[in-house]
């Protein structure tokens, strides 16, 4: 009884493998005829997005969370936090690191931040980077959780130069896997675009996240981008940047993404120009909240 | 100790007759060639998800084959009553136990060992290299792991029936891989009576997560240390060997 039971259990096991193998190529073969035939974005075609409903939405964020995790070589952040005593790799300034991060334009998602790393990180030590003697302020005799912290990787790095094209295989499979992430999009096209030079995949992959998500305007403001700054085409850029300004008037937006679509406008019509509006634009710009804003 | 080599190399020869070790070989051929063909926004040589996922591949088929085998061994020999004969003098329980033992952890670390050389090859013609000595220390540390995992596997199959036996060591084993670093930072964080049990559960409980180096592998992070290295292979040898007596003191127990 025993016996037929674990032959059947690995003949399922066979039969789960070789289904989820065939789930694979069957993808492959999706995104194939994606790429060659047709244009009309992940969102109508895509195998991985029909066949998973709604559990993609959970796959397309660990995804984004595992770019996160590459960028930091392997390490997340979160553990950072309870070893540093809750202090946040993404804003503070500590001892192992001396990590400056240059934020741009308020954005905090781990894309839109460039960071200045001291070599001093870099330092060789086991452990991950600390010695051996100070991990976690774990005793040497509770030597199994000692072992444990010493085994784990716990430095704050970030990926430099060539490097940062490791991030980009789980920001594709997080927009394949929910072609509603805007986020995803947004920081993909930062990445192609502003860090790697690649800049017309960026602007690709950017016109997918519009055709799928025709009401993000931060879509638009950064394919705007890409053409100002990158193409040097600011009629271009003009056409996206209006068509931000539109859905930001028409939506729900903090001070600060209606001061970046102005700077942008008011960069532009300073290129064509037109230095009435231009200045217009560029005294829209608020650095306070107004009272009662919130 | 021939009695223990004699059972051993059955058990390894059974595990070459079986279909399973080829399908997962084939299946990680397979996997490891979709991963290398893969290109993502035109950019090619993109290698660290490569490391990342083929190490990961080839542990946990290795795993499956480890729990898979060594759960059988002893349900196997009752359910044919194989075991009669085999525990006539001079093969006591113990030889058994250890004969069992020792040839799943075998037939498993040679699956390993040749997942692992697939696995290494297969990065090094992407990569162009890696580096030898975390590649050596992740593939001791793979086969300690299977030490692990066949030992517990074994406890389990003589406490509970094969089904049950082989589901617990499955949801062991990833509870232990994903649960692990939270158990540990609340060890770290804990105050009062917590740190008590939170480090008595830490104790007890197999750590399988020691002797995962993915992240080293694949972000190309330093070398264990020689001293963590050391302490971490003992830890699999002493748990391996504690748990393999509570086997013989179950098997000793069992009326057959």
């Amino acid at each position: 009884m025993m016996k037929m039971f674990s032959e059947s259990l690995t003949n399922k096991l066979c039969i789960v493998l070789g289904t989820g193998l065939v789930l694979i190529l069957a993808s492959r073969v999706d995104n194939y005829h994606y790429d060659a035939l047709s244009r009309k974005g992940f969102f109508q075609k895509d195998f991985l997005y029909r066949s998973l409903g709604e559990a993609r939405r959970l796959f397309s964020q660990y995804s984004f969370m595992t770019a996160d995790i590459y960028l930091h070589g392997g390490f997340y952040p979160d553990d950072y936090d309870i070893v540093h005593k809750g202090t946040s790799p993404m804003h503070e300034q500590n001892g192992a690191g001396h990590e400056k991060h240059e934020h741009i334009e308020g954005h905090e998602v781990f894309g839109h931040h460039e960071h200045e790393h001291d070599e001093d990180a870099e330092g060789a030590g086991p452990a991950g980077g600390r010695k051996v003697e100070e991990v976690a302020g774990i005793p040497k005799w509770n030597i199994l959780p000692y072992i444990g912290d010493a085994l784990h990787i716990s430095r704050h790095i970030h990926l430099h130069g060539e490097e940062e094209k490791e991030v980009l295989p789980w920001l594709y499979y997080a927009v394949r896997l929910d072609p509603h992430n805007v986020t995803a999009y947004s920081i993909g096209g930062y990445w192609l675009g502003r860090r790697l030079g690649k800049v017309d995949e960026a602007i690709k992959l950017l016109a997918e996240g519009i055709r799928n998500n025709p009401y993000a305007m931060d879509l638009y403001y950064d394919i705007g981008r890409l053409y100002f700054f990158e193409k040097k085409d600011t009629a271009r850029a003009l056409i996206f940047f209006k068509k931000a300004l539109r859905l930001l008037e028409s939506g729900e937006y903090d001070r600060f993404d209606k001061n970046k679509v102005y700077l942008a406008l008011s960069a532009c019509y300073k290129n064509t120009d037109e230095p009435a509006k231009a200045a217009g634009y560029r005294a829209k710009v608020r650095l306070a909240p107004e009272p009662g804003e919130k | 100790m021939n009695i223990i080599w004699v059972l051993a190399g059955n058990t390894i020869r059974s595990m070459l007759r079986k279909k399973d070790f080829y399908v997962f070989f084939i299946l990680l051929l397979l996997l490891l060639f979709l991963l290398w063909s893969e290109t993502f926004f035109g950019i090619q040589d993109i290698v660290r998800y490569i490391k990342d996922m083929g190490y990961f591949f080839s542990c946990f088929f290795s795993v499956i084959i480890a729990i898979v085998f060594s759960a059988r061994q002893v349900p196997d020999e009752i359910a044919d009553k194989t075991i009669y004969p085999l525990i006539a003098k001079p093969v006591s329980r113990a030889h058994l136990l250890l004969g069992r033992y020792t040839g799943s952890l075998l037939a498993s670390s040679l699956a390993f060992t040749l997942f692992y050389i697939l696995y290494t090859g297969v990065v090094i013609l992407k990569a162009g290299s890696l580096d030898p000595v975390v590649a050596v220390q992740a593939w001791i540390f793979g086969i300690c792991s299977l030490g692990i995992v066949c030992a517990v596997s074994m406890f389990l199959s003589l406490c509970l029936t094969l089904s049950a036996a082989v589901t617990m060591s499955f949801l062991l084993y990833f509870f232990i891989m994903w649960f692990s670093t939270t158990i540990r930072k609340m060890i770290i964080s804990a105050e009062g009576i917590k740190i008590f049990f939170t480090n008595a559960l830490y104790y007890i409980m197999p750590h399988y997560e020691f002797f995962d180096l993915r992240v080293r592998i694949a972000h190309s992070w330093e070398a264990v240390p020689v001293s963590i290295f050391t302490a971490a292979v003992m830890y699999a040898v002493i748990y391996s060997s504690m748990i393999l007596y509570f086997c013989h003191l179950r098997l000793k127990k069992k009326i057959l």
